[in-house]
């Protein structure tokens, strides 16, 4: 039987003038013959037409021998992180089904489905839905959820590396944990290369499967990467610190006229809006031919754009990883990166959406936006070469997504405990839940945790005379739909013309601090703010060529141990001046200033600077292990210097080292005959030094919000809704002030040891400094290593001076 | 006088700013207390929403601690003394004015006391718009008055402060101005944040800082 559908598939792409790729046709066999799997692709490889038309075929296959016929059902769930896609994976698996002679419809359900498409969608099921995991969700939240989804057989999560490293993966495994009780259900995952891949696997498919019983494809499409790097002219004028690099535009424009498409990819918003700018400003004769993609940017103007790209009409496009994923731009030949990509696998993403014609090689250049990232140019040549790719750390014990599943369940058929525990367990996050955390779970959902007064009105969850968990309360049920999904945002206004015309979003802070008549740079352009009203920001075009950019806030991506480790090969080889690649070379300069002032540490050398500036005492240390770790380090050696005496830190971190500053003296060299880089009592050390600084307090933001404690209203509600709302801020202290053991409050901990301190790499990081040799040096003025994390302004703080000693010190701050 | 207490002077009146975020005046003996939003955790709870309820039953016995540590025979509440519609932590506090007969209590209504008619009949508060006190003028919002000094709450101020060596430092404070006669309180209650403000120098900003007031401008 198998036979039809692969005889099916080959006469389809025969038709095409294809040919099949091994891969596909391994995947295809593969799905036919029942198995789940993981299909190991890059972008623009063909591996939509490999899991689509693999679980078409199954379900079809599946269909004839059941005959089960009759009213529409849900088949097929394609799930993928970027609502972005959708619109072509829906016309690639339309046209299968379609040419193929399946009557199917295909559909696209996420947050910009509208609500009459919605619904027509729940009336009539189509046999394939393309949906995120957010919407999935809402599915689960909705009526007769199990009746709409319990005929699912085939499910294919797209782009699995992205979700993977997200809690939105959680969202998928708990969804998926549900499907797998009402019907056998394959599973396909398609993923590009991570560094844990076997993992990523497991993830995917839970912890209840089988372990041999899956397939494994691999599609052996490795492209050729060429990096071209930038070179400031005179390297000693460049800029030290910094992340902008438009001093460098000039020499973009030669590379931009040379090739066919270029695109330009920013770490920010912010960068992409200035990147812009400054290249129309350099050739005004770009206009009509050059444009800017980003995420806050209306969806019809980034639609224009794609579609822009695709027919060849654009010389250029600045944009952000809003365009890492998706389908290939035939036209484009240049990628250019604008400062450190902090990452191996993100960095050969991006360098793969140039080159497509077969065996042709993709070419990106590296753009540093300060002279010392040349360096990390040359890092990623070594790991690009010896394909270092970074592994993608899964999400466990995501409490904050159980909670609010549990809920969703609750809002939709509702649920009973016994028969939800097995599926949760069977889940890679949850392998690990214990039956107490699980009652404890349930406990705050129904109760709101432990009360420990006598009249508690807690309402949210109610558990019905037959033991069917629901929630009754209309309200609430509309509360939590709203806040489904595991991203946590910064409420975003809308952008629009007082004529009309929607330009995009900014967040509501940046708005906060313009006042009308203030004008801003926006979507490539000069706009006035007219007025604020309700959620909607008004503007109209302004003449002034100056104005602020916004800027979005977001984390700050940590240079990855793959990059690190390659840095620090770097680092040691310009000491031992064993470099040879140009961008190094061309260093000299900058490599002199920082010998003749401190020193460059070899591999067995572990490099301090302390410098005095009118500040106070600056102590610098270079781990070269990325923002992440140096945080954790800095606040583990701030906790052990403070013990010595009681001293104020102001900390400040980049991905090469990190600073403590003292308005006092640091006794930095009585610290070092103490053992102060000892791995013994780490554990204790970082959880105090974390309970000093902010870190744990920002992890909880986050988890407050998909919780479902941090309520940001409907849009234009009433007084009593507003009393409803309080930051995640606030929520923060009176867990730590009366419930410090709660789970949701341990889980920021948890988190920040696992993906923001990373407690594994920072204890090899200091068993490695203890290894090496320390060498002090007290320049007399900042080094070339240390002066960019000198001039950032974002601080960590740690004490172990009173309160009251530390005001009488301080002076009032008369700017926000 | 308590060390950590800082006493001014409002109109020639003697006035205590206590660590406690309070007001106390020494010749009646009141104590002027500001946004205590009495029940916000049980409306969040009501609500669905699982925050804690022990920050309610805190905000009561920090009160009677303070009761007793001033000896005060009255409390003026200058607004926001509750944060929402009645829910169970009015039952506590109807108790703890049942306790404290007599002391006089007295609520200045503010824009979160959307339920004035809450029944206390039995214990004793007195519920006004604003009130005349030692020539004082307590409202919840702030209020010129061209002879009164005017006392109010509602902002929940806060200053950011700035030491050597790149520090910063938020907290909350007591926000004065004794040329235009007007004085802001902190907030009381503990689950109600602080809005941070940018007063002019020289003015009188008093920050609370652990058991002690300091001011810093």
């Amino acid at each position: 039987m198998a036979d039809v559908g692969l005889a099916r598939a080959r006469s389809w792409f025969a038709k095409r003038g294809w040919k099949p790729f091994p891969f596909q046709e391994e995947t295809w066999k593969a799905c036919l013959s029942g198995k789940s799997g993981m299909l190991n692709a890059p972008t623009g490889s063909g591996k939509t037409y490999a899991a689509f038309i693999g679980a078409a075929e199954a379900v079809r296959e599946e269909l004839t021998a059941a005959t089960d016929t009759g009213r529409r059902k849900l088949r097929i769930l394609w799930i993928t992180p970027v609502r972005a896609l959708t619109k072509d994976i829906r016309r690639a698996c339309a046209a299968y089904c379609l040419e193929t002679g399946a009557d199917w419809t295909v559909a696209v359900r996420t947050g910009d489905t509208p609500t009459a498409e919605r619904n027509r969608l729940k009336k009539t099921p189509p046999e394939v839905l393309i949906t995120t995991p957010e919407s999935l969700h809402l599915i689960l939240a909705s009526k007769d959820a199990e009746a709409y989804l319990k005929h699912v057989r085939f499910v294919v999560a797209d782009e699995w590396h992205e979700l993977m490293g997200s809690k939105r993966a959680v969202l998928f495994e708990l969804a998926l944990s549900r499907l797998k009780t009402w019907a056998k259900v394959q599973v396909w995952g398609i993923s590009a290369t991570v560094g844990n891949m076997e993992e990523a696997t497991e993830v995917l498919l839970g912890a209840d499967a089988e372990k041999n019983d899956h397939a494994f494809i691999k599609a052996n499409i490795e492209k050729k990467v060429k990096i071209v790097p930038i070179i400031p002219p005179e390297i000693e004028n460049y800029p030290q610190a910094g992340h902008l690099g438009t001093k460098l535009g000039a020499q973009l424009l030669p590379v931009i006229e040379k090739s066919k498409t270029t695109l330009i990819f920013t770490n920010t918003r912010s960068q992409c809006e200035i990147w812009y700018r400054r290249l129309l400003e350099l050739n005004p004769d770009l206009a009509g031919l050059i444009a800017m993609h980003h995420g806050s940017i209306d969806r019809e103007l980034r639609d224009w754009v794609e579609d822009a790209l695709h027919e060849e009409r654009l010389k250029c496009v600045v944009c952000t990883s809003s365009l890492d994923l998706g389908v290939d731009f035939r036209p484009v030949e240049t990628i250019v990166q604008v400062g450190s990509p902090k990452g191996v696998a993100r960095f050969l993403q991006r360098a793969g959406r140039s080159g497509h014609s077969p065996g042709a090689v993709s070419t990106i250049c590296f753009l540093p936006t300060n002279s010392l990232q040349l360096i990390e140019c040359a890092a990623l040549r070594r790991a690009v070469d010896r394909r270092d790719v970074e592994d993608r750390i899964p999400y466990i014990r995501s409490f904050d997504v159980l909670v609010q599943y549990l809920v969703t369940l609750a809002v939709g058929d509702g649920f009973y405990p016994e028969k939800i525990y097995p599926e949760v367990k069977g889940t890679y996050s949850f392998a690990s839940l214990s039956e107490s955390e699980w009652i404890e779970v349930l406990t705050f959902i129904t109760k709101g945790g432990r009360s420990l007064e006598a009249y508690d009105e807690f309402r949210k969850v109610d558990v019905l005379p037959d033991g069917l968990y629901k929630v009754t309360s209309r309200r609430t049920a509309m509360r939590h739909r709203m806040s489904v999904g595991a991203i946590v945002s910064d409420p975003m206004l809308k952008v629009k013309f007082q004529k009309g015309g929607y330009l995009g979003t900014v967040e509501e802070w940046f708005i906060s601090k313009l006042t009308p008549g203030d004008s801003f740079w926006f979507a490539g352009r000069s706009l006035e703010l007219v007025r604020i009203r309700e959620m909607t920001v008004q503007v109209k075009v302004s003449k002034k060529k100056t104005g602020i950019v916004p800027s979005w806030q977001g984390g700050r991506m940590p240079l990855s141990a793959m990059l690190s480790k390659n840095l620090r090969i770097k680092i040691s080889e310009l000491a031992t001046d064993e470099a040879r690649e140009a961008e190094v070379t061309a260093l000299a300069p900058v490599v002199t200033t920082q010998r003749k002032l401190s020193h460059i540490p070899k591999d067995d050398e572990f490099l301090m600077e302390k410098i005095r500036t009118r500040e106070g005492t600056h102590l610098f240390m270079y781990p070269f292990e990325g923002r992440h770790v140096h945080e954790g380090m800095a606040a583990v050696i701030a906790l052990r210097i403070s013990r010595l005496t009681p001293i104020s830190f102001s900390i400040a971190v980049n991905d090469y080292g990190f600073e403590l500053l003292s308005d006092a003296e640091i006794p930095i060299e009585a610290a070092l005959k103490t053992d102060l880089f000892s791995a013994e009592n780490l554990t204790t050390d970082i959880q105090a030094g974390l309970n000093k600084t902010e870190m744990a307090r920002r992890r909880f933001r986050d988890i407050a919000g998909i919780a479902g404690l941090v309520f940001k209203g409907f849009p234009g509600s009433q007084q009593t809704e507003k009393h409803l709302q309080s930051s995640a801020q606030l929520f923060f202290d009176v867990f730590r002030d009366y419930e410090a053991d709660h789970f949701l409050f341990r889980q920021a901990f948890d988190e920040i040891m696992t993906f923001q301190v990373e407690e594994v790499r920072l204890r090899n990081s200091l068993a490695k400094i203890r290894a090496q040799k320390k060498v002090l040096t007290c320049p007399d003025r900042p080094t070339p290593f240390c002066f960019p994390i000198l001039t950032d302004r974002l601080r960590e703080k740690l004490t172990s001076e009173k309160l009251e000693d530390r005001i009488r010190k301080m002076t009032l701050a008369l700017e926000k | 006088m308590n060390a950590a207490e800082i006493k001014i002077s409002l109109n020639g009146t003697t006035a205590f700013l206590l660590p406690e975020r309070a007001v106390f005046l020494p010749r009646s003996g009141a104590l002027l207390i500001a946004d205590v939003h009495i029940g916000k955790a049980h409306h969040f709870r009501k609500n669905g929403i699982p925050v804690p309820s022990a920050g309610d039953a805190d905000n009561i016995s920090r009160l009677e601690a303070l009761i007793a540590r001033k000896e005060a025979r009255e409390v003026y509440f200058l607004g926001d003394l509750f944060h929402s519609a009645p829910n169970a932590a009015d039952r506590s506090f109807t108790e703890f004015l049942e306790k404290h007969r007599h002391i006089g209590f007295t609520l200045i209504l503010g824009n979160h006391d959307i339920n004035p008619l809450r029944d206390f009949s039995g214990a004793s508060l007195r519920a006004v718009a604003s009130e005349e006190k030692e020539g004082c003028l307590l409202t919840h919002f702030r209020t010129e008055h061209p002879r009164l000094f005017n006392l109010s709450g509602h902002v929940h101020p806060a200053v950011r402060l700035r030491g050597a060596g790149k520090q910063y430092m938020k907290v909350p404070c007591f926000r004065f101005d004794f040329k235009q006669r007007f004085g802001i309180l902190p907030s009381f209650g503990n689950f109600t944040g602080s809005h941070v403000i940018t007063p002019e120098k020289g003015t009188g900003v008093f920050v609370v800082a652990g058991n002690e007031v300091i001011q810093v401008s």
